[in-house]
């Protein structure tokens, strides 16, 4: 019996030491530091040096740029990229990689050799890239062998800068920006994205300005419903060829929801009293393939108003980056309103004003706005004369129109008509009927 | 089905005619020349009188002639130099023939014995990681083909006549051992306890077997009854560079004593800190302890074992032929990595399964026994993985991290290539990068919500298992023997997720964070747990997915032998009646209405019928032939469709028939001896339950095939040459086709629910059955002398096939490819469709085996055995002996989604030296 013992106890001893589980330990979390050569070019320097790119340039002098993440793949919605900004701009840089985000935080200082990628055109605008890849994407290795992350990340080190849509220039490209007291056009009735594919929506200012919000499929908002009202939005301004548009990060991107929708600030002040607004609506969409004829629509704003066309060919629909509106189609066509009530205005000297612009898409296409006529209570108001052209960039451009003298009365009858010289087609929205303001009154001028 | 059911109790009714004749009984032990030791399983004949008879695990044999007179007793076995002696048959009475010594031909005692383990035959398996046994049962077989095929060609990953492992039937003490989800036996349950678990009964395919109605694959009875354990002590100690390097064991049995009470006990360990795969290790421990107590002048006994083998171990999964090249090795393991500097394997098995076994064994009177016994057993089964939830694949073999993935960039290319080829330092690509996984989690709890991103989660696969098996053996007559069981079952199999490791995460949110983004706006669907929504979930927490199986089964069979003078048959049937149903522990959000609580039962009735007859032209020379027909209830975890998430089952369950036939002849000359077969056997209805990680969607995608045929057919040979007592020689091959004979419907189910369940059908019609080569054979040379022994076996296999993904052979996915010669055809698109078609064929090869042995004996009955095996002496690494094609298509890529590989390990060695005292 003794014999065996020894063995055995050495085996539960064996046993015992090797029955414990597998322990791994945490590994230390440094912070990362960069110790490479300081940084020599801006992105500005980077922009203006490459500006004149259409295929991929390899960078082949020792460039080192220092900037910050801005923007990032945290909801999906940015897809294989990162937006870096410093003092100067931004830029878009195209990673093969998803979830970015977890390696790149928003606010992760990073620095980026250079020497050796490539700078790609996306839309008319220069990215950092690769040659030789699917969309001109940096694969992930490559990527990590030329950038260096230096300290934890602070989102607090990217501040949004505060720009009005009317007002974007090209310094703001692929930067984080913000806009104050803007709302969805369909907000609390459409979602971000439709169809399952990337779906444009116009976000809008008190003074009809818009701008394209543009949301993947992909991302994890994309199904979610446009927030009511109006409030402020964040996001990474882009342009694809002449078209502003903005990609919001995440939900968080949108503050403070929920606000009046906000009328314009221009031409009328405190001191205008409207008496009529017509905007044709927060959305239109099709019936069968077709828009709806003026007699057919019914998201008009005044329900106590009559409108109709006695050619039967305008009708009311709207783009990507333009609301509902009044379309007069080539030749003649017309828009009639009638029962406007203006009596209120009594003793004051009340301003007729309206948005135009002209489908200017053709290369060489151009028109004058007085094809466009209009006559109040029968009586023909005098038209500014105005030619717009595709050259001059007025496609789709709205121009705000002024006519003084409008009666004050019940059952006002507007009407507006073109005659054949609208070659091209033109856009009609905004129709008002205010109260002069104090300042001198701009017949015609852009919106 | 009802006509079926009466022809079952047809056959039930039948009895047969009983002879009353004056018999006379020959009785003997066979053991070992050398070592004394019984030899259980050879076959003892009687060569004039065509009686034969099998030596029970004790050795000892009985045979009944009506014969009297001068005979041959022809004793031959699988690792036995066949033996033959003249014996004088008295007129009546008994005639005892006490030991009869015969000399071990491969010293099977300390060579293959000694090395048969689960770990060196299992197989790691795909993503449910679990492990595909290949059975050891036919090593133990008498048979010189299953013997010979068992231990030899289990390298190449055969198995016998290509059928699943759950057509092989293993009990324990009479209690069955094979469970009732997967259908098959956990060899890895009695790993490192062989000197407890060589007491083995081996029933070739489907005969008549005394301790149940068995199996087509065949059956085995291992008896760990300590009266029935060798008296004595065992030490041993093992080298090698397998999944472990060093392994001890030791037992020591007291043999039945005087007093009636036997007690055994063993212990046994297994370690390694690396394998010979990078990244594996190895941890573990055995026990076994096991008492009997026969009293009533021996005709009782009651015995009680329990045993377990704790184990922790580091897996090797197969990867692409591209990161083995790139990596310069065939062994490459893509599971591990380091985190801080130290090895670790993200794919790691815990796994422990107590057992215990009450056994009663009544010997009624001399030619009746009842043995009944109940077992239970708790089956934990644990595998761990990394999970990560809005983040990038961490898999250091996924496609995007490989070079292929960016040909069109000769720098991209280049530089991909340089990294993957980087073969030493913490940081290469071609591993898990685990700090980065930690830091990641970290970034996430200083700027983003905390809930992990990467983690590693361990899959539990559960299962509670009792058996009660009562089975009666008697003599109807001198010639008809009768053997009726019957067996009740109940398991209950719990299959979940645990939070293993957070790696630094404050938490896990548990939600499919991929159906959020499949039906956004609609959160309540992307919950895991409706009635825990917005869980968070900590280390040790069930997180993901949580049921139940239950299956419950009782059956009921008997068998007849009738041995005759030139004739000899065998009737046997059964009837089993089995229920499955799931039960969720979570409402799940994507099916709210049919994921929690107890679903639907299925009850299923089944039935066998065997045959079997022998032909005996001369003691020396039989022809046999055996027929059978049996259904078998479908196994839970093929026919539901997500079980995970939801309680649904593929349409129009039903069981599975398998007809077999096979005709055999056998034959012992004096230095010839062996077997050659022919036999078929077809699977009908047949289902097919295979996972697929989709990537993309980042999801698991199972594709559930109901109504699949399968045929097997094929050819055996066996044949050992004895040219002295020195030198033998084995020849043993098979060659069969083993394919799948229809196209049956399956359906696809997305787990995460982001695509609707689709039925297609599958075009399955002659795609092989892969994963086993479909010939195979060796010649082994064979010698003893003064206790030396050498063998060398020469293998060669060919046909081997890898194993196919139903999912890519749907029509839809190559809708639009025009054939040739036809307006608007496309060669590359016709190409992609012929390369995602192509069932791949393995290369063929030979290789050869060393083995030497020797016996020492000490004196006071102390011996040692030493015995060395060398395996692929010309450490061929390229041979592939596995490998599964990817369920992903696509057209435009076909070479992207590659299957994935298995290699043969080069040369390796296994030492064994044991001390008996």
């Amino acid at each position: 019996m003794k014999t065996y013992i020894y063995p055995i106890i050495a085996l539960l001893m064996l046993g015992v030491f090797t029955s414990c589980l597998k322990e791994y330990e945490a590994p230390p979390l440094t912070e990362p530091t960069y110790t490479g050569p300081a940084a020599n070019i801006t992105i500005t320097q980077l922009r203006e040096r490459y500006a004149n790119v259409t295929d991929p340039r390899l960078i082949d002098i020792d460039f080192i740029l220092r900037a910050v993440v801005a923007g990032n793949d945290v909801s999906g919605n940015i897809f294989n990229q990162l937006f870096l900004q410093d003092a100067t701009g931004g830029i878009v840089i195209s990673v093969a990689q998803s979830s970015l985000f977890n390696d790149f935080r928003v606010g992760q200082e990073v620095f980026i050799n250079l020497h050796g990628l490539y700078v790609v055109t996306f839309g008319g605008q220069i990215q950092l890239g690769y040659a030789g890849t699917n969309a001109n994407r940096i694969p992930w290795e490559v990527f990590n062998f030329y950038t260096h992350r230096n300290g934890w990340p602070q989102a607090s080190r990217v501040t949004a800068r505060t720009v009005t849509m009317n007002a974007l220039d090209d310094t703001m490209m692929a930067t984080l920006v913000r806009f104050d007291n803007v709302y969805f056009e369909g907000h609390g009735e459409l979602a971000f994205t439709e169809g399952d594919r990337t779906t444009n929506r116009s976000l809008r200012d008190g003074n009809g300005n818009a701008i394209i919000v543009r949301t993947s499929n992909f991302s994890s908002f994309a199904a979610d419903i446009l927030p009511k009202g109006a409030g402020t939005v964040y996001g990474m301004l882009t342009r694809f060829n002449n078209d502003w548009q903005l990609v919001l990060r995440d939900l968080n991107d949108l503050q403070n929801f929920g606000q009046p929708i906000p009328g314009p600030t221009e031409p009328g002040g405190p001191d205008v009293t409207t008496y009529f607004r017509e905007t044709f609506g927060a959305s239109v969409s099709q019936v069968d393939g077709r828009w709806p004829l003026i007699a057919n629509y019914t998201g008009y704003d005044n329900s106590n108003v009559r409108f109709s066309d006695l050619t039967g060919r305008a009708d009311i629909r709207s783009t990507a980056s333009i609301s509902p509106h009044v379309w007069l189609p080539t030749g003649v066509a017309s828009l009639l309103i009638e029962g406007v009530d203006t009596s209120a205005g009594a003793g004051k000297e009340l301003i007729l004003t309206y948005d135009l612009a002209a489908n200017l898409f053709n290369a060489g296409s151009e028109v004058n706005f007085n094809a466009l006529s209009v006559s109040i209570n029968g009586t023909p108001f005098a038209v500014p004369s105005l030619v717009v052209s595709n050259t001059n960039g007025d496609n789709n451009r709205f121009y705000t129109i002024t006519l003084t003298g409008v009666p004050t009365q019940r059952d006002l009858i507007i009407e507006f008509i073109t005659s054949t010289a609208n070659t091209v087609g033109l856009r009609l929205d905004n129709i008002a009927i205010t109260s002069k303001p104090d300042n001198d009154v701009i017949v015609i001028r852009p919106r | 089905m009802k006509q079926r059911l009466y022809l079952w109790l047809f056959c039930l009714c039948i009895t047969s005619a009983v002879y009353a004749q004056t018999t006379i009984e020959i009785r003997g032990v066979v053991v070992d020349r050398n070592t004394n030791n019984p030899i259980p399983g050879v076959t003892v004949r009687l060569l004039d009188a065509h009686v034969t008879a099998t030596a029970d695990e004790r050795g000892a044999f009985m045979l009944r002639s009506s014969r009297s007179g001068a005979d041959i007793l022809m004793i031959t076995g699988a690792d036995i130099i066949t033996s033959e002696i003249s014996v004088s048959v008295p007129q009546q009475g008994v005639l005892d023939l006490e030991t009869i010594p015969v000399q071990q031909i491969q010293a099977f005692d300390i060579s293959v014995m000694g090395m048969i383990d689960e770990s060196s035959l299992s197989l790691d398996g795909g993503d449910d990681g679990l492990t595909q046994d290949v059975s050891s049962s036919v090593i133990f077989s008498n048979d010189v083909f299953l013997r010979n095929a068992g231990f030899q060609f289990s390298q190449f990953r055969y198995r016998v006549r290509g059928y699943e492992n759950r057509f092989q039937e293993v009990s324990i003490n009479g209690v069955n051992f094979n469970d009732q989800i997967r259908g098959v036996f956990s060899h890895a349950s009695i790993g490192a306890l062989n000197d407890v678990t060589r007491r083995r009964n081996v029933t070739n395919y489907f005969a008549p077997s005394a301790y149940s109605f068995g199996s087509i694959g065949g059956s085995e009875d291992i008896n760990m009854r300590a009266g029935s354990q060798m008296r004595g002590g065992r030490a041993t100690v093992s080298l090698t560079n397998r999944n472990y390097y060093a392994r001890a064991m030791t037992s020591y049995s007291t043999g039945m004593r005087d007093d009636g009470w036997a007690v055994t006990m063993s212990l046994g360990a297994r370690y390694a800190h690396e394998g010979n795969i990078e990244g594996t290790f190895y941890r573990n421990i055995a026990y076994a302890f096991s008492v009997e107590k026969r009293f009533a002048d021996n005709n009782h006994s009651i015995s009680f074992v329990t045993f377990g083998s704790p184990v922790e171990r580091g897996q090797a999964s197969p990867s692409f032929q591209e990161a083995y090249d790139l990596t310069g090795n065939n062994l490459y393991n893509p599971n591990w990595g380091y985190q801080n500097g130290k090895r670790r394997n993200s794919r790691v098995v815990r796994a422990f399964n107590p057992t215990g076994i009450f056994s009663h064994t009544w010997h009624i009177s001399e030619i009746t026994n009842l043995v009944t016994g109940i077992g239970t057993n708790y089956s934990r089964w644990g595998g761990s993985a990394l999970n990560w939830f809005n983040g990038a694949d961490p898999r250091p073999d996924n496609w995007r991290n490989l070079p292929s993935n960016f040909r069109d960039s000769e720098t991209a290319f280049a530089y991909y290539t340089y990294l993957w080829r980087q073969t030493s330092g913490q940081n290469r690509i071609s591993q898990v990068n685990w700090d980065r996984l930690w830091q990641v989690n970290h970034l996430n709890n200083r700027e983003g919500d905390g809930s992990a991103i990467y983690m590693v989660e361990e899959r539990r696969n559960d299962l509670f298992e009792t058996s009660v098996n009562s089975t009666l053996n008697t003599r109807l007559s001198d010639r008809v023997r009768f053997t009726a069981g019957i067996g009740l079952r109940n398991s209950v199999s719990k299959q979940f997720s645990t939070v293993l490791d957070l790696l630094g995460a404050q938490y896990l949110l548990d939600i499919d964070k991929f159906s959020e983004r499949d039906f956004p706006g609609n959160h309540s669907v992307s919950h895991n747990d409706l009635n825990r929504p917005n869980r968070r979930v900590y280390k040790g927490d069930i997180f993901g997915y949580d049921f139940r199986f239950h299956v419950n089964s009782a059956d009921v069979w008997f068998q007849q032998q009738h041995n005759y003078r030139r004739m000899d048959f065998h009737i046997g049937a059964m009837m089993k009646y089995s229920a499955i149903q799931r039960e969720g522990m979570m409402r799940n959000g994507r099916h709210p209405g049919n994921s929690y609580g107890r679903g639907e039962q299925h009850d299923f009735i089944d039935f066998g019928m065997k045959t079997g007859a022998t032909y005996k032209f001369s003691g020396r020379h039989f022809l046999t032939g055996n027929l059978s027909y049996q259904t078998f209830a479908p196994m839970a975890g093929q026919a539901y469709l997500s079980p995970r998430v939801m309680d649904r089952t593929a349409d129009n369950l039903k069981s599975m028939g398998v007809f077999a036939a096979d005709i055999n002849y056998v034959f012992s000359m004096p230095t010839v001896s062996g077997r050659v077969s022919l036999f078929n056997t077809v699977f009908q209805d047949d289902m097919m339950r295979v996972s697929y990680y989709h990537d993309s969607e980042r999801t698991f995608v199972n594709h559930v095939l109901n109504g699949l045929n399968r045929v097997h057919r094929g050819i055996e040979l066996g044949v050992n040459w004895r040219m002295n007592n020195t030198w033998n020689f084995d020849f043993i091959g098979t060659a069969g086709e083993y394919f799948y004979s229809n196209n049956p419907m399956g359906v696809i189910s997305f787990e995460n629910g982001s695509r609707e369940d689709l039925s297609e059908k599958v075009y399955m019609k002659n795609a092989r059955i892969g994963g086993t080569p479909q010939t195979v054979g060796t010649v082994g040379i064979n010698f003893f002398r003064n206790f030396w022994f050498l063998n060398l076996n020469i293998n060669g296999f060919a046909r081997n096939f890898i194993e196919i993904a139903p999912i890519r052979r749907l029509a839809s996915n190559y809708a639009g490819i025009i054939p040739p010669d036809t307006d608007g055809f496309d060669e590359d698109q016709y190409n992609a469709y012929r390369t995602l078609t192509n069932q791949e064929k393995f290369d063929g090869g030979v290789t050869a085996d060393f083995s030497i042995g020797r016996m020492i004996f000490l004196g006071a009955g102390n011996r040692v055995n030493f015995n060395l095996s060398i395996n692929n002496i010309l450490n061929d690494r390229n041979i592939r002996v596995g490998g599964f094609e990817q369920g992903r298509v696509n057209i435009d890529f076909p070479d992207r989604f590659t299957a994935r590989y298995t290699y043969m390990q080069g040369i390796n060695a296994f030492m064994n030296v044991s001390y008996l005292f």
